[in-house]
């Protein structure tokens, strides 16, 4: 196998575009210089494997022992009230109503609720301890709340952007700025993924009934910078997840394989000429589609899961667009060796009635969420399938009218399986649930990061990636691995 | 009030190069002035009376002032009291004489008997000093083999390495403590800690010295890293003062670290056999490095290994990746193949055997028979082998491995019986058996066979700490049942492992 790195590569096509340049295309010269020295070398790399080939990753052997093999992220878009749901507070619940004390917000960023009297607001809501564990779990989670002995709580996570949108980007990629790859585009980009059948990275969306959610962009899946072969692949909820992977009426799949051939062939001229590194994902984006005009079909066929399954995850109608549908889907596309699966769900930005649209948007996402652990469990993938559960930051543990505005300076996030260890909670938060403590086991979202990708043997300051100049990681210059997490 | 007497005690290492300076130049040019006189050559500088004095005031404040820094570094620093005592008293000693050279300072015979008896006793002085700092053997260490016997130095001891070759230590004969333990400790702490030196009066050449700690108390203590001081100290931030091995000096690896937990929660073992121990995983890595080879004889060769994986990977089409940075470890991944991927496919693994540790059959179409090649893969942590047609009779390749710690027979057509033979796998932690015609009885049976004592004291310890961290949350709710002590942990290692 030719190295990725192989500087002989790289050098030949020097060499091409040197003699091109002298030779008759000098009125291009100057952009084709400029395109040289963008291409990134390791990219020119895959010559002499075919275009098609399946990525293996860039990481030839991990930088330890890794204990993961897949991420299941269910994002909770909006940002979850960490104060209602993981983080129960007597004090908060104690001084319900009164100013909150001013030396917790004196100088701090507030999203919505600058310059206004800010009134402390305790939780409406009853928490239990639960499992053998004694895990603390609020009462509008009763799936979840048995599941307990299986899942760490992170009560310390803290992030720094107050909006949505750049949240978001910030949860995803470690930075607001537009161009950074996603933490899925990474670990594909790392690792490969372990089928060709499916795309590697795979993001599902599904929401509430009232369609007045934040949006969630696209680029929070971007591939950015890295090739686009890695970005996420966001398949439909409603219906087959991908439209038209059905033939037309007198084509047939050998006829088909013959015209993505062809088209290969021909791709591979249009690579050698221009030398862009996008060719190549436009070839593997054929092959892929291929693909999965058998694989599709066969993923999105839920009537394959027993009646009991279904039930437990409490999907209604298969493919009918809801989180328990999507959850079901994640499971299946985790068996098929996708790499990274993101499943968004959008309703958690409760800044009015909390009281009535928490309940509403737990009871769509508690039982499938729990249901995925428990069958990820019985088939003995929890072991290597890291499960995320949180948002992109929490909200006040002050009252904004009959809701909670958003807040960077603590929320909760759970974690289960890919090595983590179950039945316990990790970092905390002052006694009002405002602003984690540094105790050792704070978390800022740079340190998720990096202890996300530890789980899978990545030391993420060596996963890199040189773009105009300079070296990038997932993790940029910060990071610490929460070590403690681990069994 | 501040300590300035501690401030002023560091102030001695720069002090006490002051008078050593001075009175060797004030000999030096005592020297030259004598032949001038002698010789009656004008050109050579000859020392006024004036100067004289002014030079031995000069020298005699100096030495005054390092001997008194020097007591009060003595008096604070963590220094070996037998050892500073002979260098003390040469410091006094010197001071004294340096204020008796003053009253002499006149000339005349007395004066040079003096200087020169002087600068004898500063020299010795300065030695002992040195000998405090950098170890008994710092100045002969380096000296030529002729010139040492000339002066009568015994040789050297000889370094760590060669005391190890006439017998190479090898994974199956290596004890914990003197081959393992023992070497980092020498490399990165004895030189205080040790022989020569003791400084806080602790040291940490033998285990019994572990024990018996130095001023701090006991260093070493057994089952308790958080609790042993040796593991505190070495985990602070680089930049604590307290930290050690001290910042300048050289800093113990990653590896190491661990190595030195691990060691320290599994009972600080002394004379067992490093292959005959529980170690896990990761700590094996290290070990194998170290010592060469493991518990199973040689390690395969990465570079070997490697290469054949590639071109098993490319003729089968399965994922093949290694699971370390530098061993042969392998995680193979067959299950994206399918039914393709047979006992004919499983065989032809043969050549990366010995170096699988990960291995995924998980709706392949291997059967029964065809899973005897798996009975040679020895360093198995994990095997999937769930939806195969794999039944009790195919458990024979698999009842013989040693360090299986997963095993995944979910949707096979294994019953009770199968599930019985496995009470064979000592280490075997996780066990899926969903949709079998396994029983829950049996599956609670061989939970409780192999159960390991370690474990339920590693879970009863976790319940005491949750239930400190909750009293101290002081959470006002209805506690319930979910905190008392588990007084049963056997069943609860029965329930994590996944019933039918």
């Amino acid at each position: 196998m030719q190295s990725p790195f192989d500087p002989a590569v790289a050098r030949r096509h020097q060499l091409e575009w040197s003699r091109r340049t002298f030779l008759g295309k000098s009125a291009q010269a100057l952009g084709a210089l400029a395109l040289g020295s963008l291409i990134n070398p390791r990219l020119l790399a895959t010559a002499g494997k075919a275009a098609s080939d399946p990525w293996t990753g860039i990481l030839s052997s991990p930088n330890f022992r890794p204990r993961a093999k897949r991420v299941i992220h269910l994002y909770m878009a909006g940002g979850p009230s960490h104060i209602d749901l993981f983080d129960p507070k007597t004090e908060l619940n104690r001084i319900h109503g009164q100013p909150f004390p001013a030396s917790f917000t004196n100088g701090q960023q507030l999203a919505q609720l600058q310059n206004t009297k800010l009134l402390a607001r305790g939780s409406s809501f009853g928490f239990s301890r639960c499992g053998l564990s004694g895990q603390t779990i609020s009462d509008l989670l009763p799936y979840t709340q048995q599941i307990a002995d299986d899942i760490c709580v992170i009560r310390s996570l803290h992030t720094e952007q107050i909006n949505h949108d750049p949240a978001h980007a910030f949860m995803n990629a470690g930075s607001i700025i537009k161009g950074r790859p996603s933490m899925g585009s990474w670990m594909l980009y790392g690792l490969g993924a372990e089928t060709e059948n499916l795309p590697g990275f795979v993001v599902l969306m599904s929401r509430g009934p009232s369609g007045g959610e934040q949006p969630v962009s696209a680029r929070q899946w971007s591939a950015g910078f890295l090739p686009s072969r890695f970005q996420g692949v966001q398949f439909q909820s409603h219906g087959l997840p991908v439209h038209y992977v059905g033939n037309p009426d007198g084509v047939c799949q050998s006829t088909q394989r013959q015209v993505i051939d062809e088209i290969a062939r021909l791709n591979g001229f249009h690579e050698e000429e221009t030398l862009d590194p996008e060719i190549r994902t436009q070839v593997a984006q054929y092959e892929l589609a291929f693909k999965m005009q058998t694989s599709v079909p066969d993923l999105a066929d839920l009537a394959q899961e027993p009646a009991s399954i279904r039930e437990m995850y409490g999907v209604k109608e298969p493919g009918d667009g809801s989180f328990a549908s999507n959850c079901l889907l994640a499971r299946r596309l985790a068996e098929r060796g996708v790499r990274f699966i993101q499943l968004y769900h959008r309703g958690w930005d409760q800044h009015g009635n909390l009281d009535t649209d928490l309940p509403d948007v737990c009871r769509r996402v508690d039982q499938a969420s729990a249901a995925l652990i428990k069958d990820l469990k019985q088939r003995g993938m929890l072991d290597d399938t890291l499960v995320l559960w949180g948002g992109e930051f929490g909200r006040t543990p002050m009252g904004q009218g009959s809701g909670r505005d958003h807040h960077i300076n603590a929320f909760s996030m759970w974690m289960a399986g890919g090595g983590i260890r179950g039945g316990f909670s990790w970092g905390s938060t002052d006694e009002l649930g405002y602003r984690y403590l540094e105790d050792g086991q704070d978390m800022h979202v740079h340190d998720l990061h990096a202890t996300m990708l530890a789980a899978f043997g990545i030391d993420h300051e060596k996963l890199i990636y040189r773009f105009q100049g300079r070296d990038f990681r997932l993790t940029d210059v910060h990071g610490q691995v929460a070590r403690g997490l681990f069994a | 009030m501040h300590d300035f007497g501690e401030f002023f005690g560091h102030l001695h290492p720069v002090i006490v190069h002051l008078p050593i300076g001075i009175f060797l130049l004030l000999g030096v040019l005592e020297i030259i002035g004598a032949i001038g006189r002698r010789r009656n050559a004008s050109w050579l500088p000859v020392l006024s009376p004036g100067q004289r004095a002014l030079v031995l005031a000069l020298g005699a404040a100096s030495a005054v002032a390092s001997a008194t820094f020097g007591w009060l570094l003595a008096r604070h620093g963590s220094y070996d009291d037998a050892a500073v005592a002979t260098h003390q008293w040469l410091g006094f000693a010197t001071a004294a004489a340096a204020m008796l050279l003053l009253l002499l300072r006149r000339g005349g015979a007395a004066y040079g008997l003096g200087l020169a008896s002087f600068l004898v006793l500063l020299t010795l002085a300065a030695h002992f000093g040195g000998k405090l700092t950098h170890g008994s053997d710092y100045l002969v260490s380096a000296l030529p083999p002729s010139l040492a016997r000339l002066f009568g130095v015994p040789p050297p001891p000889p370094k760590i390495a060669a005391v190890k070759k006439p017998a190479p230590v090898t994974f199956q004969t290596a004890t914990i403590f003197e081959n393992v333990v023992h070497p980092i400790l020498q490399d990165r702490c004895e030189s205080c800690h040790g022989p020569t030196h003791n400084r806080g009066s602790l040291r940490l050449d033998s285990w019994e010295a572990m024990l018996k700690g130095g001023k701090h108390g006991p260093a070493l203590k057994p089952n308790d890293p958080a609790g042993s001081l040796l593991a505190q100290r070495i985990d602070l931030p680089v930049e604590a003062k307290e930290h050690m091995p001290p910042r300048a000096k050289a800093q113990l690896s990653a590896d190491d670290l661990g190595l030195l937990d691990w060691w320290i929660a599994s009972g600080a073992p002394r004379q067992n056999r490093v292959a005959a121990l529980d170690l896990p995983p990761a700590i094996e890595d290290v070990l194998a490095t170290r010592l060469g080879g493991n518990r199973d004889g040689a390690v395969p060769d990465r570079g070997a290994t490697l290469q054949a994986a590639a071109e098993l990977s490319r003729a089968l089409g399965i994922l093949i990746r290694p699971l370390t940075p530098d061993g042969p470890w392998l995680e193979v991944n067959a299950r994206p193949t399918g039914k393709s991927f047979g006992d004919a496919e499983l065989a032809r693994l043969g050549p990366i055997a010995a170096s699988i540790q990960w291995l995924d059959l998980g709706a392949t179409g291997v059967t029964d028979p065809g899973l005897a090649p798996v009975a040679t893969m020895h360093q198995l942590l994990r095997l999937h082998l769930d939806g195969t047609a794999v039944s009790d009779a195919g458990l024979a390749s698999v009842t013989g491995l040693k360090r299986l710690q997963y095993l995944n027979l979910r949707g096979t057509r294994i019953t009770d019986l199968g599930v019985a033979a496995l009470r064979a796998l000592p280490r075997l932690r996780a066990l899926y058996l969903w949709q079998t015609a396994a029983t829950p009885d049996a599956v609670k049976s061989l939970g409780d066979q192999l159960v390991d004592e370690r474990r339920i004291d590693r879970l009863k310890s976790e319940q005491a700490e949750l239930g400190r961290q909750i009293e101290a949350e002081r959470f006002e709710g209805d506690i319930g049942d979910a905190l008392r002590p588990v007084t049963k942990p056997a069943e609860k290692i029965a329930g994590k492992k996944s019933s039918p």
